[in-house]
Parts: structure tokens; sequence; C-alpha cells
């Protein structure tokens, strides 16, 4: 991100802040737009939207040129033609996206209702993918994906964001025609939901085809909306199942747009007492329904409850896949606390779901069934917090097996892209090269093995007294690690090299001056470890270094001093391995000095010494 | 003084600096930090240790797509925003980064597996370690959670050249699901994953019906657990599931990734295991006496991936090592205890007695149908030097059904599970 490198110092306050704000948001934003939905008509909207659109397009422009990727503007195409890009973009959108139609061969469509000839169809599909299709991705790993400290507001203020976001997320007519359901009335809510079914219903049907959704799928998705129905008859339910049927038009979305919601129940169940993180006291719930995150938790709570998962190998998009590890690709917000619980949990995808289920499930419903209809309307006309994910579980069910019992379950493919060529066993044994068996490092093969070495038993653990002065003290423990070097040294010989001992352990910083140490040391505290542009400085910062020595140098000597630091002040909370939280403890000026023991200079010498006896 | 069985181990000291970048989990540093404990255990003096070869790109394509392989060999992170669909098609990006050095990296962990088991194949040693390989995720064509070549299928596929049967063991906290797709097909590799399975946890595949298909069918194994497993019902589980396999499947030689997430405190990992009770496991596998190729795996807790897998290499030669570790240039990592067991996990364990008897019942109710319906490559292994004289399909079906027999008797032996007695009888009439 072009943002981090220049982040200074005060990072670890910029991101409360940002918590803070993050917080904020949902509701201030549904708020404006209760305010605003009563407020502007159609065209208006859409002269507001567009307005939006090229602010935001040009918002992209410039941060992309400044990366090298140059993309004029206005758009032109061969013939000199300007091109609307919105208009493009909208068109686009009402259709269900670029990959659907591609896949469905919409574009003819598409360029007709430009206006132009057909003969520009290539074109404007390549606009609209260098264009737009980056536009989009960069908006949501800039915006949704990494919010906090990445100081986004700097490129885009954040009401401006916001909508773009909505934009983006339905399309602007079925922004308008989601007006027209505003006016609800509780009283006509039965009738409501019949119709809401129904139309989810059609809507099945609709999609069908392209879908391959089968008969029993829609049953079950039906059966269960119908349940939900029964279960709660309750207006937040009602309202889910409307989002869901416009959201089978934009079935194609990142998880990305999810983690706000996640980081945000993250934060609760790391602090679940600190009132700040929107933690709300349970008979206070009901005031919170409008809260964007509040409301995505629920309904990914219910989607979860449906058990629906997605099949990502018929439509193979990267950004369906399950990730290994999620959290590291998610806000930095969440960086700045150093609890390592956040890491036990971060590779269950939704953590929420247990959360949920376990403490507060019952009272959730109770509480949203008794919701006024004017939250309703709000959380209506904040199509965002709709987490778009969850209804890609339920909507895109592609391969699903009729005959098992549970649809959800994620397959193995089979197919020459996927299996082993497993040759038929002959009971011949085959030829396996034994050109390639290893080169033998260890038991040396000549004799330069010094026998003197021989002594120390196999599986010796570490001794408990030894005749140092001070024992236990840094020196002692410096002193054996020497001892127990050299004598490796001595008796691994060539493999000492091979092993590359020689750059391992605390020895590495013997290659560097106390100057460089100092300045990386320095970078270190301010800066997040060794990302792209911060590595890339690094790299400028010491001409004489490759980047090998300076990873080197981060786990050999960098860390285990840190490593130290915290054995000694902060022994309740050590985790080396976890980049960010190195950091965010090492940021006391105290921290620092308390590495330095008087000796250590006296020390370095030494260890110095005895190791160039050895060479 | 060496031990009963010979065992050779690889470490490349290059891999200790491929860093995978910032906030990536994935630390190759461990790596370095585990060798270097194994050496300051002395353990070296009881093996031998190789430098494995940096394999090469046709080797491979012996599983992977040739273009695969050869746009990993191919790109740079300076050049890989030239082929950003490239990329997204071969799935690299955040879980798989590209970073300086990425292609060497892969040819030495592959190099690493490719070698050790070319030495079991040559009988060159019983047991082979290579801690840098079992990067079990990733594909034939693309690369998943953190592995970009999947050195155990190239692994497998090498022992696969002398032996009929191999069987492939994954301990790793997530999905063995790279291996199982790869011989999902055939019943010449039986893959059994003990695994967290559920909540969306990655890789998301490996429920207990996931059990091959085709040739396949049964031989894939699936032992999808809950967060909190303990060593109590992990080891059992384990030796249960493991000894029934063997004595059903007779493989020629067994895989075995040790993948350490599965301790209690890994940074991605949601079980209770303490060092003792992976290692028992570890125990547990090399008593078969069949040519062993042990692996890494995951692991995002540095030091005690250290820790564990040095005492692991311990267990394979039979040492037992004290809880002190030695003076090392890397004992400050080890603090505040400087020693080698860690404690418990204290995670709740949701997986509740019945949870893990009905998975228990349904992994032997499959492996039972491999004991119905025997392959033919169920017959006795030739020795390497021997060559049939006569064509396989010739051979007189009454042998195959001795065999079969010797195998229900081999079952009605023990009893290998409480409480249902009377699903485990054999059925009589073959």
């Amino acid at each position: 991100m072009a943002g981090w490198s220049t982040l200074i110092n005060g990072s670890g306050l910029d991101c409360v802040e940002n918590v803070g704000a993050f917080q904020g948001n949902g509701y201030c934003l549904t708020l404006d737009n209760l305010e605003n939905g009563g407020i502007h008509d159609s065209n208006d909207f859409e002269v507001k939207q567009k307005r939006l659109f090229y602010n935001v397009v040009s918002v992209y422009l410039e941060q992309s040129s400044s990366r090298g990727l140059v993309r004029p503007l206005p758009v032109m195409l061969g013939d000199g033609q300007q091109l609307d890009l919105y208009k493009l973009f909208c068109s686009v959108k009402e259709r269900g996206g670029y990959s659907l139609v591609s896949e469905n061969g919409l574009w003819a469509t598409v360029v007709e209702e430009l206006g132009l000839d057909v003969e520009f169809l290539a074109s404007v599909k390549l606009i609209f993918d260098k264009y737009l299709n980056e536009l989009e991705g960069w908006f949501w790993k800039n915006y949704v994906g990494e919010k906090g400290c990445d100081d986004s507001s700097k490129f885009l203020p954040f009401e401006l964001e916001k909508e773009f976001r909505d934009l983006l997320s339905v399309g602007p007519k079925s922004k308008q025609k989601r007006e027209g359901h505003v006016n609800l009335e509780s009283n006509r809510m039965r009738k409501y939901m019949d119709v809401g079914i129904q139309e989810n219903i059609s809507n099945f049907l609709d999609t069908k085809n392209e879908h391959l959704i089968c008969e029993d799928v829609q049953n079950t998705h039906i059966d269960d909306d119908e349940k939900v129905f029964k279960d709660d008859e309750n207006d937040a339910l009602i309202l889910d199942s409307r989002v869901d049927k416009k959201e089978f038009d934009q079935r194609k979305r990142k998880r990305e747009v999810l983690s706000g919601m996640l980081n945000w129940v993250r934060l609760i169940a790391e602090h679940p007492l600190d009132p700040s993180f929107g933690l709300i006291d349970p008979s206070k719930w009901k005031e919170y329904e409008g809260q964007e995150f509040w409301g995505q938790a629920l309904r990914a709570r219910e989607a979860l409850l449906m058990k629906r998962q997605v099949k990502s190998h018929s439509e193979p998009s990267p950004s369906q896949k399950l990730k290994m590890h999620p959290a590291m690709y998610e806000d930095d917000l969440v960086h700045t606390h150093q609890s390592t619980g956040k890491l036990r949990s971060s590779e269950r995808l939704p953590p929420f779901s247990k959360s949920h289920l376990g403490s507060g499930c019952n009272s959730c419903s109770a509480s949203t069934s008794k919701l006024p209809s004017s939250i309703n309307i709000k959380a209506d006309s904040s199509p965002m917090e709709q987490p778009p994910e969850m209804v890609n579980l339920l909507a895109v069910n592609p391969l699903v097996n009729p005959s098992d019992d549970d649809p959800t379950e994620k397959q193995v493919s089979v197919g020459p892209f996927h299996q082993a060529e497993v040759p038929i066993w002959t009971g011949v044994v085959s030829e396996s090269n034994s050109k390639w068996l290893g080169t033998q490092i260890w038991p040396l093969k000549d004799r330069e093995r010094n026998s003197m070495i021989e002594g120390d038993p196999i599986g010796k653990g570490r001794q408990e007294a030894c005749n140092c002065q001070f024992q236990g003290s840094v020196e002692c423990v410096r002193f054996h690690v020497a001892e127990s070097r050299m004598k490796l040294k001595l008796e691994l010989g060539s493999a000492f090299y091979y092993w590359r001992f020689d750059c391992m352990g605390e020895e590495v910083s013997l290659k560097w001056t106390t100057e460089e140490e100092k300045r990386f040391k320095d970078m270190m505290r301010s800066n997040s470890p060794l990302n792209g542009s911060f590595r890339d400085n690094l790299l400028k910062y010491f001409p004489r270094k490759t980047k090998r020595d300076l990873v080197s140098y981060y786990f050999n000597a960098f860390l285990i001093q840190l490593r130290s630091y915290q054995n000694r002040v902060t022994p309740k909370s050590i985790d080396s391995d976890s980049d960010e939280s190195e950091f965010g403890s090492f940021s006391d000026g105290f921290g620092h000095e308390a590495i330095r023991v008087p000796d250590f200079d006296f020390l370095e010498c030494y260890e110095n010494k005895q190791c160039t006896d050895l060479e | 003084m060496r031990s009963k069985d010979k065992i050779s181990y690889f470490y490349d000291g290059d891999v200790g600096s491929v860093y995978f970048g910032p906030n990536h989990p994935m630390k190759p540093h461990r790596l370095c930090m585990t060798h270097h404990l194994v050496l300051s255990y002395e353990l070296h003096k009881k093996m031998e240790i190789y430098r494995p070869h940096k394999a090469y790109p046709v080797e491979l394509a012996q599983f992977h797509s040739a273009d695969y392989v050869e746009f990993l060999h191919r790109i740079t992170p300076d050049t890989q925003h030239l082929f950003s669909n490239e990329l997204a098609k071969y799935n690299l990006a955040e879980d798989c980064p590209v970073f300086e050095n990425l292609f060497e990296f892969c040819q030495i962990y592959a190099g690493g597996t490719i070698d050790a088991a070319r030495r079991l194949n040559n009988q060159l040693c019983d047991i082979a370690i290579n801690w840098a390989g079992g990067l079990h995720h990733a594909k034939k064509c693309e690369a998943s959670g953190f592995c970009y070549i999947n050195d155990l299928v190239l692994g497998i596929l090498e022992l696969l050249k002398y032996h009929a049967r191999v069987l492939y063991i994954d301990i790793d906290v997530h999905h063995g699901d790279g291996v199982e797709e790869a011989f999902y097909c055939t019943d010449r590799v039986m893959t059994v994953s003990f695994h967290k399975f559920g909540d969306l946890f990655f890789p998301g595949t490996g429920d207990v019906k996931e059990i091959g298909e085709k040739e396949g069918k049964f031989y894939a194994i699936n032992v999808p657990l809950k967060d909190g497993i303990d060593d109590p019902s992990f080891t059992r589980l384990f030796k249960t599931i493991i000894t029934k396999v063997v004595e059903t499947y007779q493989p020629g030689a067994v895989v075995l990734q040790c993948g350490a997430d599965s301790l209690a405190g890994d940074r991605l990992g949601c079980f209770n295991l303490s060092i003792d009770g992976h290692a028992e496991c570890v125990r547990f596998v090399k008593k078969f006496n069949l040519p062993l190729l042990v692996t890494g795996g995951g692991g995002y807790t540095k030091e005690n991936v250290a820790r564990c897998w040095a005492l692991e290499t311990g267990v394979l030669l039979d040492t037992d090592l004290p809880n002190e570790i030695p003076e090392n240039e890397y004992i400050k990592y080890f603090a505040p205890d400087f020693s080698l067991k860690i404690p418990h996990g204290h995670i709740e364990n949701l997986n509740s007695k019945s949870y893990i008897s009905t998975i228990k019942m349904q992994v032997l109710e499959n492996l039972r149908c491999i004991q119905h319906a025997p392959s033919v490559q169920m017959q006795e292994v030739p020795p390497d030097f021997y060559i049939p004289d006569f064509d396989e399909d010739e051979q007189n079906p009454d042998e195959r059904v001795d065999q079969h027999t010797q195998d229900k008797d081999i079952q009605r032996d023990e009893e290998y599970y409480e409480g249902d007695n009377d699903n485990d009888n054999p059925v009589d009439d073959v």
C-alpha cells in the first residue's frame, strides 16, 4: 500500500483513532442514508451517483498512475468517440457484473445500450476490464479489506467512500428500486413476507439454468426461508430474504466485504468488557439494531445456521477460496492489539458463528423480533450491511449432489488436472534414479573430523551447573553459547558452513557495524517489518547488504534481542511469531535500553575474538 | 553406536533465509532453528545428514503441470505485476505470495523429499527425514495454503516405483487435501488425514464422507476433528485407526507428514496436543518397521516447531532427549523455561466421546469395505530383485481368497473399539 510507507512513529495512535471512527461509521452512515433517502428523487440520485463515480475514478487513476499504470481520461474509442464509463459501469452492473456478462455473452447488448456499434465490443470489454475491474478490485482492497492503518481517508473522503461502496455493491438501478420498498407498514408485514418468498422462488427459477442449482437445493433453501419466517417472524429476517433476493444479481462478490464485520466481532471477542468496541449490554441490544456490523453478524449467523457452503471449484474465482490465514489480509487495526488470543482463532474463518450461537442466540432473536419498522427502513437503505458472502453461500451452490444428505460440503475435484498419474503396479520395480540421492554432509567423509570432541554423550541436555562466577547471568549464558558454538564448529568442519551456521545466531550481527544496527532498529521500531516498500527502503539505507542479509539479521539478531527483552520484561506475553506485536511492545525507549547490559560491548568483542581465532 | 535403524536426514542451510513476506505466518527460519536444536542435542552423531539436490523442473512436473512449474520458475517479485492473470490462475496471492528465491526454495524442499524416497527405495536407509518438506496443500495446477510444490506427492510417486502400496499419514491440523486429491482415484496410495474440520477451517475439505473415487474408493480416509482435541483422545484414535489401516492395507512404505500446527499454542492451529502426544504418533508409526519417510509441514509458532521436530528426530533415533535445552545460538527463543516440553493447551475440547466414536466407527466401517473386496494388488509385494514369471491376470484367484482369509483372521484376533461387537464380526461367507 502506498500509504504504509508514509506512516510514521505514531502509527499505534492513528490506529486507535481509526478504530473509533470505524466503529462509528456503520451507525452514522445508516442515519445519513436514512435522511438522504427521503430527500432526493431518482433523477437527482443518478446525477449524484455519476458525480460520485467519476470522483472515485479520478482518485483511483491518480493513485494508479503513481504506480506507473497510466490510464488516460476521458476514455476514447478507436474512432475518437468518448466512452461514458459511468454508463458502461451501470449497464454491466445491471446485467450482473463483468463475469456474468462475459459468461452469458451479453456484451453485445451492453454495447448497444451505450449506443455504439458492435465492432467496438472488444474494446469496450477491454476498457471495462482495464478501468473498472481494476478499480473495483482496488476499491475493495483498500477500503474494504484494509481499513484502519492505511489512512484511507487521505484518498477518499469517508462518505464518498461509503457511498461508492453502496454503488459497487448494488448498482444504481437496484438502489432506486429499493427505495420504493422503504415505506412499509408493519401491518402489511405478513403479506409482504409472502411476496418475499415468492420473489425468492421466482428468482431461483430465473437463475436456475445459469447456475445449475438443482431442484433439491431450491426446495431446501425455500424450506429454510420458510422455517426462518415461522421461527422468528420479525422484520430483520424479512429484510434478509429481500436483500437476498436482490443479491442474486450480484453473486460474484469478494469475501473481503465481510472483514469489517469479522473484525468487529473479533474485537468484541478480544475485549469482552470494553464498551468502546461496540460490545453491547444484552439489555441494550435493541438500540443497536441498525448498526452495520451488528446487522451483518446477525445475518451471518443466520446464514451459517443454514449451513450452506460455496463450491469454489466450478467457478474458480480466487476470492472465494478459503484462506489459510485470513487474518493476515484483513484490517491492520487488529494488529495493534497484541493479544495472542486473536491469533488462536484466526484461522477459523467465521468465529462469530460460535460466539453468537453460544452466547446470545436466543436473546438475539427475541430482541430483533421487537424491532420497530423504522429500523427496517434504516437497514434497508444501507445495502452494505448485507454480507454478500453469506448470500453467496446461499445462492451460488452450483455443484450440489442431490443424493447427498448435506449438500454443503466442499468436494474433491476429480479429473486430469487434479490427480497424479499413477502407473499400474506390474510387480516390476521401475527404475528409481539412483543418481540423485543427496550429497552426504555428515558424517564427514574425509577424516577431517577432530576426534577430541567425541566425548559428549548423545542427546545430553543443558548442564545445570557451571564454573562461571555468576551462574545464569547474561555473561554466563553468552559464554556457554559461544562455547557450544566453538565446539560445533570444530566438530562439524566443513558441514558448519554447508549448514550456514556461520550466518546463524547473533553472530550475524558481527558483520554489522553498531551504526547500521542502530539504524535497522530505529527503522524497525517506526515501521511494520520488511513489507514491500519498507524493504526497498531498507535496501536503500543499507546499500551494501543484500535482502538475504537483512532477513538473516532480522531473524538471527534482531528477533533474538527482542526476544531476550520480552523474556525479561514481559515474560507473560511472549510472541516472536507475530510480526506486528513485536513492534508494538518495542515501542518504548525503555525496552531498548534494557537490552544493553553494561558489559555488552566487551562480550561482543570477546565472542568475536573467539570466532576469528577459529577461522 | 548407531541405532538399529539407519536414518537419513536432509537439510540445506539455504532454507533458513527464505522469507515469505511481512506478516506471513510461514517462516522457514523455523527449519534453521530445528536443525540447530537437533545438533545441540548431538543427534547428528546417530544419523547421516544429506544436502538434497535441487529438484529439476522436470522432476517437479512428474506431478505438477508443466506450465505451472514453468511459471513458478519464471516469476519473481519484480515481474509479478506483469502476470496478474497467471497469478490468479495459479492462486499465487495472499496465502501464497511470490517472494525472492521462491523456486529455489521449492526445489530444495521437494528435492529433499524426492531424495529421501530414493534412498528408501535403494534401501540405503530405513527412515528418511526431511523437515523442510510436507507441503501438503499444493495442487497439480495451483498453489494453495502456503504450499507451492507438493513434495509429498512427488516423494510418494517415487516410492511407488518400488512399492505396490504406499500409506500416507497426515497429522497436520489442516486437511492434507493436495495429497488426497492427487491420489483420490487410485488404490496404490492410501491417504489418512487427521485434521480440524468445520467452521470453514482451511481448506474446507476432509469430511469423513470423502473416501475416494473409482479405483480409489475407500482408499482415502479422513478423520475430521473439532477444536481442542487432547493427547489421550488423539493418540488413542490415531493408534486404533492406523493399526487397522496398516493391517488392512499392508503398505510397502509409509509417508508421515508431521505438521506441528496441531500442537497446543500454534498460531493457526486449534488443538491441545502436547509435543509428547504429537511425538507418540511418530513413535507408533515407527514401530511398524516399514520404510518410513518423515516430513514436516505446518507449524507457525517457531520455537514449538523446533522443539517438536527435534524431539521427533530423537524418537526416530530411539533417543530420549532431556527436557533442558542445551545452550545454543537460539536459546533465547526457548525462554522462559528453556525446556523442550510444552504444556498442554487449554482450549475447550469440543470432541465428545460419542463424536469420536462415531467418527471411528465410520472410518473402520469404510476400511472393512476394502477387506471385503480386496484389490488384486493386495498380494505379497515381490522383493526388489524378484520378477514374477507370470502375468497377474492369469493368477489363480484362490490365492487371493487365501490372502483375504488371512486378513480376516488377523482382524478377529483383536478388538479395536469398545461397545459395538455386533458390527465388528467379519462376514463368514466369502
